[in-house]
């Protein structure tokens, strides 16, 4: 009875799975993105490959939640249903969300392997657009899917979420530490200027 | 080595309180030069880090095939729409087949209790839904047809139609076969 219901709607249930994974997996890597950026955890080098691997994982999950619909008999989407915004009519909003956010998704990630060209400080403020895509897919699961009502999907989800929530409007509304350090460096010329006589009881404080 | 604390007077005038004599450390351990250290440093990080892309694809395979249970199990159409999908199968199946009269009464009383209190006939049919005016027609006609027949046989060609349109309208003619019998 499971086996029969399962293969016969194999496609959309890999999908569903997939979905979920990816949905599961992106909160992690966002999660491990901010504790990491956002300076909260010193002395672990090792997240940010952990945030990589994770992202890695979600593409991975995001790829496998498109294609399998693929295969889907009761659907039947064509390529480009689940790749064009604004294609498919099968409830086109939450769908054209779910494609945007999955195509950012995939497109920033990615761009981390050649921020070389892009330019780390440009790279750097392109990549928190990710967060706007990791909501969108947030919305998209919730908007369309269809374990959206599911209690274990909601638990499974508010785990993930939450703290990533609460990092992230702590990352964005905390102090932010780049600007300080943006005023103090052109105080530094300044510093020579200054006469002898006020310099030496600083350096003797140095000294002690 | 940013880490590792500035050496004070006291340490070095001190000497380390667990660190044992040069003596004493095995002989098959090598003074390593810095650079072989650095390689040793290095060789370790990368083994970490693939111990920790191997545990997260691990969980990410364990999430796969957690969902995949858990949605296998649930239902491949969701829980509310499992349900839904099981009325109208229902509703269809009553519709199209017509001759179980068991099966029939059975499914429409355990999807709609409401219809037990339906027992003004077209007048309370015309009350369940109040928006189709073909279902009420269906449903006298589904009336008559009953009463002549003095069976629960609702499986006309009008009946077939409504209940495939809307589940509501397939309950109204096992609420006014119930009325005829009564």
């Amino acid at each position: 009875m499971l086996a029969a219901a399962v293969t016969e709607h194999l496609f959309w249930i890999v999908s569903r799975a997939a979905g979920t994974a990816a949905l599961l997996l992106s909160s992690l890597a966002v999660c491990v993105g901010l504790l990491f950026g956002g300076k909260f955890v010193k002395g672990r080098p090792d997240l940010r490959h952990l945030h990589e691997a994770l992202s890695l994982a979600t593409i991975v999950a995001l790829v496998v939640h498109a294609v399998s619909l693929l295969g889907d008999s009761f659907m039947h989407p064509s390529l480009a249903d689940i790749t064009v915004p604004f294609v498919s009519g099968y409830m086109r909003l939450w769908m054209t969300v779910g494609i945007v956010a999955g195509w950012a998704m995939i497109a920033l990630g990615l761009s981390y392997y050649v921020r070389d060209r892009i330019g780390q400080q440009r790279w750097k403020k392109l990549h928190r657009v990710t967060a706007l895509a990791w909501l969108a897919g947030l919305a998209h699961s919730f908007g369309e899917g269809t374990d959206a009502g599911a209690t274990w999907f909601i638990v499974a989800t508010a785990i993930v979420v939450v703290p990533a929530f609460l990092l992230l409007i702590v990352r964005h509304l905390g102090p932010s530490s780049p600007q300080p350090a943006r005023q103090a460096k052109p105080a530094r010329p300044v510093a020579p200027a200054r006469p002898v006589a006020q310099a030496r009881p600083v350096r003797q404080e140095v000294a002690r | 080595m940013l880490s590792e604390r500035a050496p004070t007077v006291l340490s070095m005038s001190e000497p380390p309180p667990f660190e044992r004599p040069r003596a004493d450390r095995p002989s098959s351990e090598p003074t390593l030069s810095p650079k072989e250290l650095a390689q040793a440093k290095l060789r370790a990080r990368a083994a970490r880090i693939g111990r920790m892309r191997k545990r997260v694809i691990a969980a990410s395979l364990a999430t796969f095939v957690l969902a995949f249970s858990v949605i296998a199990i649930d239902g491949p159409m969701g829980a509310t729409s499992s349900a839904t999908s099981q009325t109208t199968a229902s509703a269809t199946s009553s519709g199209t087949s017509g001759t179980s009269a068991d099966s029939t009464g059975s499914d429409q009383s355990s999807i709609l209790g409401d219809d037990s209190s339906s027992s003004d006939g077209t007048t309370s049919s015309s009350g369940n839904s109040t928006s189709s005016s073909e279902n009420q027609t269906s449903s006298s006609d589904d009336q008559t047809t009953s009463s002549d027949d003095g069976s629960s046989s609702s499986g006309s060609g009008s009946g077939s139609t409504s209940s495939s349109s809307s589940a509501s309208s397939s309950s109204s003619s096992p609420s006014t076969v119930t009325t005829s019998q009564s």
